[in-house]
């Protein structure tokens, strides 16, 4: 009976020592680029799935579960998951998952966000004073936030540093090259004024040279109105506006109506990876978006 | 470094012949929460409520908990007993205006809530499964109200939840508690709940439908012989049921059912009716309505308006 014990911790002690990192993400975004780089030597599950809003995600406690059994929890940070992220921190009782630890990493760290408010309150809507978190449409931010990644499984797994640095290096090439083939195929409509419905594609406008001249939403995180489509109805046709670009998890009713009574295209876009069949890496997602794009322009 | 402020006020009004004192517009509650990590050991939780009525502030929940300890975390201080499913639920937070009859009869109207430490185990299964445990004030808890400063109560919990899909959830929790009663005798508790609830994962306010029940027993020997005679024996239960139909708008009832004998039976029943406008996550406007049957007393109405608004720090929301 002993023999059996002993024989049990064993095996539970050698098969712990050598199994996977586990990663959580809070985004699709992040369990794709995580994955890219950790390759075999990672478990990555993402809590919002790509169809959902990352703002408004419910706390489930399945999901405190999750974390409770990761060695390392990956955030977009600024804010995007204050309403549920604190919850499932402290409700899964790791204390190597706090923030300060090895275990938490907030990616917004390695980047320069936009929309950054100094003088911030609620009468300007659902908005994120230290800036727009949703800085994973810029695939050149990505090829920051992938250093980071990087960077941190190799402290929590020595072991494989050499793999993660390979498949960094293979990425990065990877979506260096598509960032020159996305570039050359909406390079022509720089300068295309475009109305959003969330401020979710402002670092992808940008990137590309479009131009954001209106939301859906009259402020953001706030419904849109029938007074507020009227007065975009002039702006879109006094800034001669070419697309509307809405989130494909938004009602699309508030595009279609503005759509109607003006020049302007409504395109649906998958707003994460995961957002629709297509969507499935990060890679087939912006893909996805440009020839979305591009179709809508031509 | 400052900790997260909020502040969250509630503005009632309230009409009709259920409404025993109290009737039209009000303050109802004024509530402020400071949360922060204290240090990496500890995080703290501090509730300040400040009654609309009669103006007097006091610690509505005053705790602090470990965030070193792996598996466990321990909370110490005053706070709301993880007894049932909607004793956790603060004034502002509840989904309809009032709180259920069973937990206003049963627990207090004023929550079961007192001073004491607990332990939150997150028991290592596939799913899951909240062991809490603790030891807390039966003096100064008015479910128990024991004359002894030093007399205990026992709280336990076990809690388990189930993703039957991406979307649905089921969760079943059962609660005990006993201590020693203002008779000197062992009063005890005993409560069920069952909630089922579907959010759809797609976007932003889509279609959510919340299922709760609740059954609460309560058994407290010896306060029939008191200098003011008390109720010994009571249950009941109630069934709420709550969808978003719109990304602003929230429908839902509930249906409530409490008996409780002392020299005779009294038993209540009340059927509620909710719509609420939820512009933001920081401010509600609702309006319930709904009939209270009493033992030997008429059916009677009640309507009442709430405007509940947060300002501060962005709320982390319970599941």
């Amino acid at each position: 009976m002993l023999i059996k014990i002993l024989s049990t911790l064993i095996f539970i002690t050698v098969s712990s020592a050598f199994a996977n990192l586990r990663v959580v993400t809070t985004t699709e975004d992040l369990r794709s680029v995580t994955q890219a780089i950790g390759g075999e030597f990672v478990d990555v599950s993402s809590i919002a799935k790509g169809t959902q809003d990352p703002h408004f995600v419910e706390a489930k406690p399945s999901y405190l579960v999750a974390v409770s059994r990761a060695d390392l929890l990956i955030s977009i940070g600024l804010e995007l998951e204050s309403g549920w992220l604190p919850l499932l921190i402290r409700g899964a009782r790791q204390p190597k998952l706090m923030p300060g630890e090895p275990g938490c990493l907030s990616v917004s760290e390695a980047i320069t966000p936009i929309d950054v408010r100094s003088q911030a309150d609620r009468s300007q809507g659902d908005v994120h004073p230290l800036g727009n978190p949703h800085f994973m449409a810029d695939p050149e931010r990505v090829l920051l936030v992938a250093d980071l990644i990087s960077k941190r499984l190799s402290q929590l797994d020595p072991s494989h540093s050499k793999e993660f640095a390979e498949n960094l290096l293979k990425f990065k090439n990877q979506l260096q090259d598509k960032i020159t083939i996305w570039k050359k195929k909406l390079g022509p409509c720089r300068g295309t004024k475009v109305i959003g419905y969330h401020m979710t594609f402002n670092y992808l406008f940008k990137f590309f040279g479009f131009e954001a001249v209106g939301f859906l939403e009259p402020k953001p995180g706030i419904q849109p109105t029938a007074q507020h489509i009227l007065s975009l109805v002039e702006t879109a046709k006094s800034q001669k506006v070419k697309l509307i670009v809405v989130e494909s998890f938004f009602d699309p009713k508030p595009g279609q109506t503005l759509a109607e009574k003006t020049q302007a295209k409504l395109v649906l876009i998958p707003a994460y990876v995961g957002g629709d069949e297509q969507s499935k890496t990060y890679f087939d997602w912006m893909d996805n978006l440009v020839t979305e794009l591009e179709k809508n322009l031509k | 470094m400052n900790p997260a402020i909020s502040m969250n006020g509630l503005f009632l009004g309230n009409w009709g012949p259920a409404i025993a004192e109290g009737k039209g517009l009000k303050l109802q509650e004024l509530e402020g929460q400071f949360t922060a990590a204290v240090d990496p050991y500890f995080f703290a939780n501090f509730i300040l409520s400040i009654e609309g009525a009669d103006g007097s502030m006091s610690p509505e929940e005053a705790w602090v908990s470990t965030l070193g300890l792996p598996v466990v975390s321990l909370k110490v201080g005053k706070f709301l007993q993880n007894f049932g499913k909607n004793n956790l639920v603060h004034t502002h937070a509840q989904p309809l205006i009032d709180r259920p009859l069973v937990n206003q009869l049963i627990l207090g109207e004023e929550a079961f809530n007192t001073s004491g430490i607990q332990a939150d185990i997150l028991v290592p299964l596939p799913w899951y499964v909240n062991l809490s445990v603790a030891g807390v004030s039966a003096k100064t808890a008015d479910l128990f109200s024991a004359p002894k400063d030093e007399a205990l109560a026992n709280v336990t919990r076990l809690e388990n939840l189930w993703d039957l899909t991406d979307a649905t959830t089921l969760g079943f929790g059962i609660s005990y508690a006993f201590g020693n009663n203002l008779a000197s005798k062992l009063s005890q508790f005993l409560g069920a709940d069952l909630t089922i609830k579907y959010v759809s994962p797609k976007g932003r306010g889509n279609l959510a439908v919340i299922w709760t029940n609740e059954y609460i027993q309560g058994w407290r020997p010896g306060l029939l012989t008191l200098a003011v005679p008390d109720w010994e024996n009571g249950h009941g239960l109630y069934s709420t049921l709550m969808a978003r139909v719109h990304p602003n708008f929230w429908l839902g009832g509930r249906f409530d059912e409490v008996s409780r004998t002392s020299s005779g039976t009294d038993k209540r029943t009340a059927e509620n009716i909710v719509v609420a406008y939820v512009p933001t996550e920081f401010s509600t406007v609702r309006l319930q309505s709904g009939l209270t049957q009493a033992t030997g007393e008429e059916t009677k109405w009640q309507a009442l308006l709430q405007l509940n608004v947060t300002i501060g720090s962005h709320p982390a929301h319970a599941y």
